[in-house]
Parts: structure tokens; sequence; C-alpha cells
């Protein structure tokens, strides 16, 4: 162990009162960092980042301290003496079943097992091959990040669980001249460090060259209400930044109208929506079988048939307040950061419809695939489809562009009324920021969804 | 001689040893944090954190290593080595290493070191019962050191500032509000904000006129307004392929009346606005020195900022924007990339006003606090499109109403451009992905 042997003595010694709580995390991580931009390769980075946090909660107050040292003692004291000496509120954590499986095993293929040779060779094809596509690319862009972090946590409950959290992510978008403004076509992967997901990928970097390109030509949308048919990965990204985010239970803390709006029993969409975040599956980003509290992890079933079921996500704290039971959604960005209620794996169950289906009932609407980019604020959400294509009298036209999906939270879910029978279940580069932590591994999986009447601006 | 010290004459012995060039940037960085949640100071966090950077130039390339793991020097400087050995090329003329300008150290009057961070969100709570708004926040106090070292020698430079980040809750209103201030003082500008904020709280929700009226823009919003420009001129943008302005510096673009510049702050004066805490180093982090630069001249796009790296992709000279995170809070583990900590948003002294002289000139119109999703599709278009976050109704020069949210788009060439009328005299900062000091910006209807 990396830091006590197992020894109790540094809960100990720190000055804890009788009624604190008190837990440490100890980590080591690797990251590498490769970056494709202008003509060539920009960065070759590798980072090593290790340091500790301590985190004391009890009746004097509570604090959270964190440093890039690795003797947690010192660190630990300055949580404790925080606590008792600046401030604050009383705090209390809800009893949790704690995690005690066997370190997941790996999955697929190791990043940190491929040469960087080899990584070089693969990633800067991509690159050059989106720069010579067509003379109508202005630029291309290729991000890669691998990250592999050792955690050991112990808390004076006498919780002792280590992991390793994995990460990896391929970003490529290609820019091309579309006269006053600049069009973009993207590909985007990731997993949870198997590197195979992204070989193979020189045709999609073609289709993003042909996106980049078809776009300078194609029309601006006219701004309206369309019947929207979003695909997999953009479903999924749409039920993370709505009814996962509005779920974080630290939301719910003093916000009276949030939690009415999300009343166990409330009816938000038709009966064939059922949407769970949960512990994901090994191999995926957002798999977490233990958060950042030691709490195994459990599916919380957010809606079922359209109807809310259990609607906070927890850390022990927020699960205090509530009465209710932690579910392992306790995560923390690294060292520098206390844990904090956030999704894993949010997955919109699949539903009876093809997408031919779909796509033939809609007279006029749009067929969006993909994320560019997108942003809540819990009350409403505005997302960026990476590609669209107009849908007329059941068919599917040619792409237009300045797309810009907008709506309230809450409403757009009784806008569904057909969902794909197929769910996607890759993982992309989107990751998750929340309160300065960024960026977070999730999953997002999903069928295609349409949605009627969606507004749809022009950007 | 400290251990830190030590440390660098190991590593850059070590990396001599092996490299035909080396420059390490080390931040040592100190922060407490109070959170104070319904007025009450409820979590103290703290951070110290100390981390290096390497960079290698070996056999015509670079190689860069980061660590916060000072102890282990020849894991760091192989990783370095082994990056060089297929790393980019290095560019000719590279800056090598020392500040050109030397940062003075800050006063230090009346820091009661943590204590003043208790202080001071005792403070912020209190504003709950002044303004009748519950309050939440956060007060930071960040002290922050920068060592750089390279073959011709090394600097120190040291910096210590407070952040003040608050949200005033009301019934119907969200009002946030961030500062920086050098002194452990909250900025006047906070409880008048607050104040004004409180007596629009009860008004009743309100959609925005029909047709073509009058925008009032809060900083807020104006930074969002400014992003994709901002993000267009960065020197990442236009190596990138993206930038939808690179191709046409020097001609207008803007208001005449309008400028752009990024230049230093008068940081005692402005500590009351909640400007006078933003960052203005002596040198960037690729040990270019800082100096004023300005982006936007009478309404024209003149020149791009840069890094190092992005100057010599352009053929141009870096403006020493190459920051690890931005100057405010260097992150070492980051890349350096052009930022801007201190663009400032004018326009000519006929077209000033106050901020009660701007919302008296409204008839009819909308004060636009906040917008939501205005950063998505920075630097490829100049049109923020996305939802409104928080406005209010305005008729005649009062505010009337509270609007619903819906969605906006705002094409910055009409708002700064054709439609343009004027700035507030007063600046609030704003610092998300760029740093800056906005005023309220009016823009008539059509």
């Amino acid at each position: 162990m990396l830091l006590t042997s197992g020894s109790p003595a540094l809960f100990r010694d720190a000055g804890l009162r009788a009624d604190d709580y008190a837990e440490v995390r100890v980590e080591r991580a690797r990251t590498v960092d490769l970056v494709w931009r202008g003509d060539g390769l920009e960065s070759s980075v590798t980072s090593r980042d290790e340091g500790c946090c301590a985190r004391v909660i009890g009746g004097a107050g509570s604090a959270f301290a964190s440093s890039t040292t690795m003797d947690a003692g010192p660190v630990l004291r300055r949580a404790a003496r925080d606590a008792v000496e600046l401030g604050c509120a009383a705090g209390r954590l809800a009893a949790h079943r704690p995690y005690q499986d066997d370190r997941p095993g790996e999955a697929g293929e190791p990043a940190e097992t491929v040469d960087v040779a080899e990584k070089m060779e693969l990633l800067g094809a991509y690159h050059a091959a989106a720069l010579a596509a067509h003379p109508g690319v202005t630029g291309a862009l290729v991000y890669y990040r691998e990250s592999v972090a050792d955690v050991e946590l112990f808390t004076s409950e006498g919780t002792g669980v280590t992991y390793r959290r994995r990460d990896l992510t391929l970003q490529i978008t290609v820019y091309a001249d579309g006269g006053a403004a600049r069009t973009a076509g993207s590909v985007s992967a990731g997993s949870g460090g198997d590197f195979s997901v992204v070989r193979g990928l020189a045709p999609d970097v073609e289709a993003a060259v042909a996106t980049a390109v078809d776009l300078r030509g194609a029309p601006v949308v006219q701004p309206g209400d369309y019947d929207v048919v979003c695909d997999g990965p953009l479903a999924g990204i749409w039920a993370h930044e709505t009814i996962g985010h509005l779920a974080e239970a630290d939301h719910h803390l003093g916000d009276a109208r949030l939690q009415r709006s999300l009343a166990p029993g409330r009816r938000l969409g038709p009966s064939m929506l059922t949407i769970t975040d949960h512990p994901g599956r090994p191999g995926a980003r957002g798999f977490v079988p233990v958060d950042d509290e030691g709490t195994a992890g459990s599916p919380v079933e957010l809606l079922r048939e359209g109807v809310v079921t259990r609607p906070r996500l927890h850390d022990r704290s927020t699960a205090a307040a509530f009465r209710e039971a932690p579910t392992g959604n306790a995560r923390a960005l690294s060292f520098r950061h206390p844990p904090l209620p956030r999704l894993r794996t949010i997955a919109v169950a699949p539903g009876a419809a093809t997408e031919e289906e779909m796509i033939g009932g809609v007279a006029r609407g749009l067929l969006a695939r993909g994320v560019l980019g997108g942003q809540t604020d819990r009350a409403g959400f505005t997302f960026l489809p990476a590609e669209c294509r107009e849908i007329r009298d059941g068919e599917v036209r040619g792409r237009v562009r300045g797309v810009v999906l907008s709506g309230d939270v809450l409403g757009a879910f009784a806008a569904i009324d057909a969902i794909g029978r197929e769910q996607w279940r890759g993982d992309t580069s989107a990751s998750c920021g929340k309160q300065g932590q960024n960026p977070l591994p999730v999953s997002s999986w999903a069928p295609a969804l349409r949605l009627r009447g969606m507004r749809v601006n022009s950007g | 001689m400290s251990t830190l010290a030590d440390r660098l004459d190991q590593v850059g012995a070590a990396a001599a040893a092996r490299a035909a060039h080396w420059e390490i940037l080390v931040v040592e960085r100190d922060d407490t944090v109070v959170e104070v949640g319904s007025g009450v100071p409820d979590l103290v966090r703290s951070a110290h954190e100390t981390a290096l950077c390497l960079r290698v130039h070996r056999d015509g390339r670079v190689g860069t290593a980061t660590t916060t793991c000072l102890d282990d020097v020849d894991a760091l400087v192989g990783d370095a080595v082994r990056n060089a050995a297929h790393g980019p090329p290095a560019s000719p003329g590279r800056a090598t290493g020392r500040n050109a300008t030397p940062e003075a150290a800050p006063a230090s009057a009346a820091d009661q070191g943590t204590r003043s961070v208790r202080l001071l969100a005792e403070e912020l709570g209190a504003l709950q019962r002044a303004a009748g708004l519950t309050v939440h926040g956060t007060v930071t106090r960040t002290e922050q050191a920068v060592h750089r070292a390279a073959p011709d020698g090394r600097t120190t430079t040291w910096d210590r500032f407070f952040h003040i980040a608050a949200l005033a809750e009301g019934a119907a209103v969200q009002l946030p509000w961030t500062g920086w201030t050098r002194t452990p003082v909250l900025p006047a500008a906070l409880p008048a904000w607050l104040e004004a904020a409180a007596g629009w709280d009860g008004l009743p929700a309100a959609d925005a006129p029909s047709g073509d009226h009058d925008v009032l823009l809060a900083p807020s919003a104006v930074h969002t307004l400014l992003t994709p420009l901002v993000t267009a001129l960065n020197g990442t943008a236009v190596t990138a392929g993206r930038s939808f302005v690179a191709g046409h510096l020097g001609a207008p673009f803007l208001h005449p009346s309008i400028g752009l510049d990024d230049h230093p702050s008068v940081r005692a004066a402005q500590d009351e606005e909640g400007t006078g805490g933003l960052a203005w180093p002596g040198s960037d982090d690729d040990g270019v020195p800082c100096a004023p630069l300005t982006l936007v001249e009478r309404g024209v796009p003149v020149r791009a900022y840069h890094s190092v790296r992005t100057a010599a992709a352009c053929g141009t000279a870096p403006t020493g924007h190459g920051f690890r995170g931005n100057a405010l809070r260097r992150t070492v583990l980051k890349p350096a990339t052009p930022v801007l900590n201190g663009a400032t948003l004018s326009a000519e002294p006929a077209d000033v006003g106050t901020f009660d002289e701007l919302l008296a000139g409204v008839r009819e119109g909308v004060l636009v606090e906040s917008l939501m999703g205005g950063h998505q599709r920075a630097g490829l278009s100049p049109v923020v499109e996305g939802r409104l976050r928080l406005g209010f109704l305005v008729r005649d020069g009062r505010v009337a109403g509270i609007l619903r949210q819906r969605p906006v788009a705002l094409d910055l060439r009409e708002v700064l451009g054709r439609r343009f009328r004027a700035v507030s005299d007063r600046r609030w900062a704003v610092s998300r992905i760029w740093s800056g000091r906005m005023p309220f910006v009016l823009a008539g209807g059509a």
C-alpha cells in the first residue's frame, strides 16, 4: 500500500475529534498527450501527476485539503485544523455499502502497452490524410490522450480500497473555409484505455472531411420548429445533459422547485422512455464500479416508462441530507478535488422503431448526428449537432448548416414520440464538466430518438 | 539554497547531459477556499501544488514532460528525452527561458493569511442580510510563485490575489458576480449590483419585445459575445485553420468607436470594481515579455495573439500570451497556449456613459445578464447562438420584468457594429477561457 501499510495510525495522530469522519485518497497518474495541429505534430507530452488529499467531516466543521506531496499526514492534519479553525457548518454522511470486489480486469488493448512510435504513425496518418483530402480543407486537429491512475482510499471507518482509473480519448476535427464562417467535420472516439478503438478510423476521417467540405455549400437552416431524429451519440449526450445533470443530488439541496419537478411518480415522457444511470461496463469510459468515497456502484433507474422513479444520484453527504442510500456516484476528477455527485454511464433503453420508421414519419424535419458542442443550465439546453440533414416527406435530403437545437430540459421529454430499437454503446471523447472538475470520463448509451416540434435556430 | 532550488539544479544538469537545450517551468501554488452556502461559510478547501515542466531540444526536436513528483529526476528527464525522439521540430529562434521584465512583488497590505479568506467569506455571507437575497459563493486566496530556469539563468516571480465568486438567489433571479482583488476587501461593485438585483427579483415574468429593440448587455454577456472574435484571433485557431477572421485582418469589422486591448491593470485603483486582481505577469510561460497589445483598433481587427509555438507556425513574432492554463491559474500539466489575461473593451469618450445613463436610454428593450451556449462555436463563426440564461425587460429606462428563457442569436458584427451605441464607464472582471474587463454595452434597435 502506498499510504500506511494498513495502519490506522494516520487517523489517530491527526487530531480528529471523536465525531469526525476522515478519509485520505492517494493517487499516482500517468498521462500521454499527443496533438497535431497546423501542418504537423504540435506536441508530445508525458505527465506524471501524484498527490494526495484528505477530507474531514464532523460536528465542528468540514474541510478538504490536497497536496502534490505523497505524505498524507500533514495533509490530513491541515484538513482537521481547517475544519475547526476556519469553519464551518457541521456535516454528516450516510452509511454506505463499501466496495469489496477485486480490481476489475483490464479490457481490450491497454494503451500503455502500445509503442509510442506506432501511435505516432497511426494518428499522424489521420492528420495528414485530413489535410490532403481536399483543397478546401483549411486545417485539422488531432488530439489524443491516454491516462492511467492508481488510487488508494482509506477512511477512519476502516474502509481501504484500491482501484485503477483508465481513460482514452481521440478527437479529430477537420475545418474548411465556408466564407464568413468555418465549417467542421469531426471524429470522436473513446474508451476505458482500450487503444483498439482508435484503429481503423481512416473511413471516419474521410467522412469528416466530406462533412466539412460539403457544408461549405449547404444552405443555412431556416429557424423554426422541426421534428428531429437524433442518432444514438447525440441522444445519449442529450440524456446526460438533461435528466442526468438534473438528477445530481447536490442540485436538489435547497431547491424545492427541482425536487417537485422530479418527484417520484411524476410523468415526464412517453411510456417507452426508460433512462438509467449505472456503473457501466469494463473497458468503457463511464465504468465506475467504486466511487471516490469507496461506495460500490449500483444502477439508478431515473425514469421508468416515462415516470420518475429514483430522481437523485448521491454521494454520502447528499444521501444523508435526503435520508436516502448512497448510489456510488461520488466522483472526483483527481486528488485535487473532493468527490461530488456525478454521472457515470447514462443509458436510454431501446425502443421498437427502426430508423426508417422514424424518418418516414417526418414531414418537415432534421436528421441530426453527433455533437459538436452543447450546454445546459438545468433549465434549458442548447446543442450543436456535428452534422444535420434535412428530412422532407419522409426522405433524407442534403446537409444543412448552422443548426442549433434548444429547448426546456423538462419539457423536451414529452416531445419524444419514437425510440430506436438499436442502442448505441460506443464511447466518444465527450467528457463531463462540473464545478471545475473537467474532463471527467462518462459514457452515454442510447438509441435514436425522435422529438416532435423542437426549436431550431441558426448560427 | 532551498530544496526546490537544488532540484532545479539537478534537473538542469541531468537535462544538459542529454539535450542540446533545456527549459524548466515550476509553479508553486497555495489556494485556500471558503465556500459560502445560504450566507454561511460551510466548507474550507486548501490545496498546495508544486509542478514542473521540462522541455528539451535534442537532435532538432522538442520533447516535453511534466511532473508533480520532483524527487524522480531521472524519470522526468527520461520522459522528455524519449518524447524528443519523435517530437515536433524545434523552432529556430525560440525564446529561451528568462523573464525580461521581472514582476514586482505585490503589496502586502492588510493580508492576514488564510484568516483573510474567512473574514471575506463572512462579509460575503453578510450580504445576504443586506440584499435580501440568498447568497452563495466562494472566496479564494491564491499565492502563486513561478520559477523559470534555462542554461542562461533563473528567475522567480510571485503573486497573491483574492477571487470572489458570488451567486445571489431570489424567488426568480439567480445572479452571478465574480471579481479579483489584491486586498482582502469586498469590491464595492458587488453589493451595489446585488442591491440592484434584489430590486428586480419580485418583478413579473415577461417576454422580450417583439421586433427590433434596444439591447443592453451586462459584462458577462459582453464576454460571451466577444468570445468568437477573441477565439478567432487566438494563434491556435489561426494555425488550426478555424479562424473566421484570420484572413481579414485590417478590414473593418466592428463600429469605428470600438477598441480591444490586452493591457496591464492599475491594480489598487481597480480593486473596488473587482478587476484589480487580474493577472499581469512580466513574461509568459515561454519566457516572452508581456506587453500591451492592441487587437482591435477603431473597429478593425489588426493582429492575433500568440505563444512562441503559434507565432513560429504563422511566421510572426510571439506576443507574450503563451500560458499553461492562464496567468491567474498556471496549470503546468496543460500545454502552453495563447490566452488573453487582461482584454479590455473600450469606446471613444463620446460613446461612454454610466450604467444608469445607458439604462435610462432604453425606451423599449432588454438587459441581458448572461447567455448559455455562446462558446460552443467559438472561433468558427461571428454569431453567438444559444439561450438567454438571465435577462430583464426594460421599459422607459427602468427594469420592468424578468425575461423568460428563450433561444437567442447575436451577431457581434451587428451588436458591436451598426447597432452599437455606447459602453459603460465601469468595467467588471470576467474570466471564462479568457479574462478581461468588460463594460456594459448598449446596442440600439435596427
